[in-house]
C-alpha cells in the first residue's frame, strides 16, 4: 500500500509529485493566510463562576490562617528583594536569582520614606530572622545542629520554659471593620471611638509601658515604645534602618560575621 | 514524588505568602539542587549559616522538610518534602471540611496545629488553659459571640476533642522518623535485611526477605497511629464519627467522657492523608449530585462516609502495593439509613416507574467482585454475573461477606418485590423513607459510574465502593471536559477515538472520526503541539520516505495526565503570582490595614475612595484564591485521590 499513490489526491501524491521531498502533516493545501491580523480581536473573555458558600469559607479559612501565621513569632516579615513585581522579569541560573535579594539595605533606602515618622510607630515591625525565644520547641524532632539556633540557652545556660501561646487573631480584618467604627482588640469595652479618645488611649499607653500587658496589640505597642527609647537614648545620629526594628539579641552586629553563626548567642 | 518545574515554584511561593521570604528561598534551593546540608544550602543561596538554621528551622517546624543525621557521620543533609509543601494550599479547604463535618472545636483545633505545624499535647493543654479565662474577658465585650463560638473552652474538652480526632486519625503522632523520607527508610530497611554478615551464607530465600522488608516497613508507616490503636482498645466501640445534628455532636463527645487520659509527651499535627480521604468523598458525593440529583447525593456522602472511616489513605503507598487494600469493607443499608440525616427529604429525587416495567432481577443484581475494568462488563447481564455467582463460591470474597450462597441470591430477588408489599400493608413511614433510600442507592448503583456496587444481601443489602474504578471515570470526566476546553468538540472525539482504537494509523482516522482530512491534521497537530497525542512512524523499508512510512498516532494517558497536572501547578502559580502583584499594586492601603491604629483615628482621613479600593482588593483575592482552590481539586483528581 503506497502512500497516496492509489488514492491521487492524497498528500502523498503531491510529496511525490515535488521530487521526494517528505509528506510532512503540516503540509497541507491551505496557503499561509499572511493578510495582518487585527489587533484587538474579539474575544471571549472567561469568567469563573462565582464561589459558592463551601469555596468561599474554604478561602476565608485559608486567609485567616495566613493572618494568624503572620502574626506568629516564626513568620519572617522582612523582604529584602527589591523586586517590582509588576516588571517581567526573567531569572537564568542560581546567580541571578540570588542577586535578586539582599538589596534592601542603607544604600537603597529610599531617602523618601526612610525619615522616621510618626505614623510609622504603628506600623507592623519587620523582623528579619524568626523569633524562637517565644515558643517551646520540641527538641527531639530537630537535627541536633539547629538545637542551637531554635532553642539556644541563655548566657547563664539556663533554658527557660517557653510557654505555648494560641494566636490572639481569629478574625480577619475586613473593609467594615479597617475603616468603620467598630471593635479592635483591647477597645471592645463598648466606648464609643472617637479621634480624641484614641489619642488619650495612645498617651496612658506610653505611660502604663511597665505594666505586663497581655493583649498582643498591646505588646507589640510596648516593644516599640522601647525602641523609640533606645534611639533616643543612643542618639547615634544616623538613623540605622536596618538594627532598627531588630530586638537586642538579633542585633546588626550579626551581619558582619554571618559565617560563624553559633559564637553570637 | 515527582516534581516538575512549576510544582517547585508553585510551593516556593506558597511558603513565601505563608512564613516569610526566608524559608521560601531556602525551600526552592532544596527543590533546585535535591538533598542539601548546611554548607550546600550557604553555597547555594549566599546567605549566611545563621539565616539558614533559622529558615530551616521554621520549615522543620511546619513540616516541609525531611532530614536525616548519618549516626556515623554526624552529618545532617536536608530535602524538601514537596507532598506537604503543596498541601498548604489545602488547608483552607481541609478547615472548611473539618468545621461542617465535625464541629467547631475540632476546626479550631486543627487550625492550631496546622499554625504550629506539631506541638506537644501538654503545650497544648497549657496554651488553651491560658486561653480560657481571656476569652472570659472577651465575652463581655462580644456579648454572645463569646460564648456561642463553639471553640474549646476547658481542658476537658480539649482531651475529648483531641482524642476523638487521633481516633478518627485526623491528628497524627510525630517522632523523630517521621521526618525521614520514606523512600530511604525503605532502602534502609531492604539493604538491612538482605545484608549478610561476613562469612554467613545467604540462606533466607527472596520471598522471605520480602515479606520482613515489607512487615518492617508496615510497622514505620503504621508508627502514627499508635496512639489511636491504644485509645481504640480502651475506648471500646468504635465512636460514632459524624457530627450529624450540632445536638448529637455534643452527645459524641459526652459519651467519650471515660476516655484514658493522653501521653502528655506526645508531639502531635494533622495527618493530611486522611484528610484527604474525607476531602475526597466530599469530592465524589458532589460528583454524583451533579449525575444523579441532590438527594442522591446526600445518601452517597452518607455512605462514603461509614465506607471510609477506616480507609487512612487514598492511594496505598507505593511500597506496600496493593497489599493495603486487600480487604474492603461494606455497609449494608440499615447502616446507611441510621446514619442519613433526617432532615434529607428521599422521596425526592427518584423516578417513578411501573412496577412491571422494573426488571427485579438485574436492577438488585448483586456482583461480589469488582466488576472488569472495560464497558461492556456493565451490560454483560445477569447470566454471566449469576454464573460467576455459582461458580465462585470459594473465592476470598465469598469468604469474607460470609454466609450468603446461591439461597441468597433469591432472597435478593423477593427482596426486590417485598417492599411494595410492605409499602401498602404496613405503611410506616421509616419503612417507606427506607425504601425510598434503598431506591437511591439502587439508582447509584446502576449509573455509568458505577459509584456503588451492590455486594451482598444482609441488612437489606450490602454495599461497597470501587474507589479505583470510580475515580478512574472520573478522572476520564475531567480529562474530556479539559480536552474540550481546549480542542473542541472535535479534538474530544479524536481523542475519545484514540483512546478507544490505541494506536490508528493517520489515514484511518478522519473515517473513524467522519471529518474532513485536513480538519483531522490541523487538531492533531495542534493536540500534538499540547502534548496530548502523538505519533509514531513505522517505516515501511530502509528509506524511510514519508510515503513509505505508516504514521500512527496515540493517546497516552498517563503522559497527558503529566501534562495536565503540570499546566494545573502553572496555572496555580499565575493566580498567586498575580495575587502578589495585585497586593503590591495595593500596598498603601494594605499596609494602613495592617497599622495597629488604623481604626478611629484615621476614619476621618480615609476617603470612600479608599473603601472601595480596599474592598475591591478583598474580592479580588478571594477570586484569585478560590481559582487556586478550584485548580487544586483537579490537581487532587489526578493525583491524589
Amino acid at each position: 500500500m503506497s502512500r497516496g499513490g492509489g488514492r491521487g489526491g492524497g498528500r502523498g501524491g503531491r510529496g511525490g509529485g515535488r521530487g521526494g521531498r517528505p509528506g510532512l502533516p503540516w503540509d497541507d493545501t491551505d496557503e499561509p493566510d499572511a493578510r495582518p491580523s487585527e489587533l484587538f480581536p474579539p474575544y471571549v473573555v472567561p469568567t469563573a463562576r462565582d464561589l459558592n458558600t463551601t469555596e468561599y469559607n474554604g478561602v476565608q479559612y485559608f486567609l485567616l490562617l495566613r493572618h494568624q501565621i503572620h502574626s506568629s513569632p516564626l513568620y519572617t516579615s522582612k523582604r529584602t528583594s527589591l523586586i517590582d513585581p509588576n516588571a517581567p522579569r526573567k531569572t537564568y541560573g542560581r546567580d541571578q536569582m540570588n542577586a535578586l535579594y539582599d538589596v534592601k539595605s542603607k544604600a537603597s533606602v529610599d531617602p523618601f520614606s526612610a525619615m522616621p515618622t510618626y505614623s510609622q510607630r504603628f506600623s507592623r515591625p519587620e523582623r528579619a530572622l524568626p523569633e524562637w525565644s517565644s515558643r517551646p520547641v520540641c527538641r527531639e524532632m530537630y537535627p541536633p545542629e539547629l538545637l542551637d539556633t531554635v532553642d539556644s540557652a541563655d548566657a547563664s545556660g539556663v533554658r527557660k520554659r517557653r510557654k505555648l501561646e494560641l494566636s490572639k487573631v481569629n478574625a480577619l480584618p475586613n473593609a467594615e471593620e479597617a475603616f468603620g467604627m467598630p471593635a479592635i482588640e483591647g477597645e471592645d469595652d463598648g466606648v464609643p471611638v472617637d479621634g480624641k479618645h484614641i489619642l488619650e488611649r495612645l498617651d496612658a499607653l506610653r505611660d502604663d509601658e511597665g505594666d505586663d500587658v497581655g493583649d498582643a496589640e498591646d505588646d507589640e505597642g510596648l516593644e516599640e515604645e522601647e525602641e523609640d527609647e533606645v534611639y533616643d537614648d543612643e542618639d547615634a545620629g544616623d538613623y540605622d534602618a536596618e538594627g532598627y526594628f531588630d530586638n537586642g539579641d538579633e542585633g546588626g552586629d550579626d551581619y558582619g560575621d554571618g559565617d560563624d553563626g553559633e559564637g553570637t548567642y | 514524588m515527582f516534581v516538575t518545574k512549576h510544582a517547585a515554584e508553585l510551593c516556593a511561593l506558597l511558603v513565601n505568602d505563608l512564613y516569610g521570604e526566608l524559608p521560601s528561598r531556602i525551600l526552592a534551593a532544596l527543590f533546585a539542587k535535591g538533598r542539601s546540608n548546611i554548607a550546600q544550602l550557604g553555597l547555594y543561596t549566599q546567605l549566611g549559616p545563621r539565616q539558614i538554621r533559622n529558615g530551616l528551622g521554621v520549615l522543620n517546624q511546619q513540616n516541609l522538610l525531611y532530614h536525616h543525621t548519618d549516626t556515623n557521620t554526624k552529618r545532617t543533609t536536608y530535602e524538601a518534602n514537596p507532598g506537604a509543601c503543596y498541601n498548604l494550599v489545602r488547608s483552607g479547604k481541609i478547615l472548611e471540611m473539618i468545621d461542617s463535618q465535625y464541629g467547631t472545636a475540632e476546626r479550631d483545633l486543627v487550625q492550631t496545629l496546622l499554625l504550629l505545624g506539631y506541638a506537644r499535647i501538654a503545650e497544648l493543654t497549657h496554651a488553651y488553659q491560658s486561653r480560657a479565662p481571656t476569652s472570659n474577658g472577651h465575652a463581655n465585650g462580644h456579648g454572645a459571640n463569646g460564648s456561642s463560638s463553639g471553640l474549646i473552652e476547658s481542658e476537658a474538652e480539649l482531651h475529648n476533642v483531641l482524642s476523638h480526632l487521633i481516633r478518627c486519625e485526623i491528628i497524627e503522632t510525630v517522632r523523630p522518623q517521621s521526618f525521614r523520607n520514606p523512600t530511604d527508610v525503605y532502602h534502609e530497611i531492604e539493604a538491612d535485611v538482605t545484608k549478610t554478615a561476613p562469612g554467613e551464607k545467604a540462606t533466607k530465600t527472596k520471598i522471605d526477605q520480602q515479606r520482613q522488608i515489607m512487615e518492617q516497613y508496615r510497622s514505620f508507616r503504621d508508627q502514627p497511629t499508635a496512639l489511636k490503636r491504644q485509645l481504640d482498645q480502651f475506648g471500646g466501640p468504635v465512636t460514632k464519627r459524624r457530627k450529624l445534628e450540632s445536638g448529637s455532636g455534643e452527645d459524641d463527645r459526652a459519651m467519650d467522657y471515660d476516655i484514658p487520659p493522653l501521653n502528655p509527651n506526645v508531639v502531635v499535627r494533622v495527618n493530611y492523608e486522611k484528610c484527604l480521604v474525607e476531602l475526597r468523598s466530599h469530592r465524589l458525593a458532589s460528583f454524583a449530585m451533579d449525575t444523579l440529583g441532590e438527594v442522591t447525593g446526600e445518601v452517597y456522602r452518607t455512605l462514603l462516609g461509614l465506607l471510609t472511616s477506616e480507609v487512612s489513605r487514598c492511594r496505598a503507598d507505593p511500597f506496600l502495593g496493593e497489599e493495603a487494600i486487600t480487604h474492603q469493607a461494606a455497609v449494608t443499608t440499615m447502616d446507611v439509613y441510621e446514619h442519613l440525616d433526617e432532615a434529607v427529604n428521599v422521596a425526592a429525587g427518584i423516578g417513578k416507574a411501573p412496577k412491571d416495567k422494573i426488571d427485579y432481577q438485574s436492577a438488585e443484581k448483586i456482583l461480589t467482585a469488582p466488576a472488569g475494568n472495560d464497558t461492556f462488563a456493565g451490560d454483560s447481564d445477569d447470566d454471566a454475573a449469576g454464573g460467576a455467582f455459582d461458580s465462585d463460591d470459594d473465592s476470598d470474597d465469598m469468604g469474607r461477606h460470609g454466609s450468603f450462597s446461591r439461597k441468597s441470591r433469591s432472597v435478593s430477588k423477593t427482596n426486590g418485590g417485598k417492599p411494595k408489599v410492605t409499602f401498602e400493608d404496613a405503611a410506616t413511614s421509616t419503612d417507606n423513607r427506607l425504601d425510598q433510600m434503598r431506591q437511591h442507592l439502587l439508582l447509584l448503583s446502576e449509573s455509568k459510574y458505577r459509584f456503588v456496587r451492590h455486594c451482598g444481601t444482609q441488612g437489606r443489602g450490602q454495599w461497597t465502593v470501587d474507589f479505583d474504578q470510580v475515580m478512574e471515570r472520573l478522572r476520564d470526566t475531567e480529562l474530556d471536559a479539559s480536552i474540550e476546553q481546549s480542542f473542541g468538540r472535535h479534538g474530544l472525539r479524536l481523542t475519545r477515538i484514540l483512546r478507544e482504537k490505541g494506536k490508528l494509523d493517520e489515514k484511518m482516522l478522519p473515517s473513524a472520526a467522519l471529518m474532513k482530512k485536513t480538519d483531522v491534521q490541523a487538531k492533531m497537530l495542534a493536540m500534538q503541539m499540547a502534548g496530548l497525542v502523538d505519533v509514531q512512524e513505522v517505516p515501511k523499508d530502509n528509506t524511510r520516505v514519508a510515503n513509505r512510512t505508516l504514521f500512527f498516532w496515540f493517546f497516552d494517558r498517563d503522559r497527558s495526565q503529566a501534562q495536565i497536572l503540570d499546566d494545573l501547578y502553572k496555572a496555580m502559580v499565575r493566580c498567586l503570582q498575580t495575587l502578589q502583584v495585585e497586593r503590591h499594586r495595593e500596598r498603601n492601603i494594605l499596609s494602613f490595614v495592617e497599622r495597629k491604629d488604623v481604626m478611629g483615628k484615621e476614619e476621618e482621613v480615609m476617603t470612600a475612595e479608599h473603601y472601595n479600593k480596599y474592598n475591591r482588593h478583598l474580592e479580588e483575592q478571594n477570586k484569585l484564591l478560590g481559582q487556586m482552590m478550584r485548580l487544586d481539586e483537579v490537581v487532587s483528581i489526578f493525583r491524589d485521590y
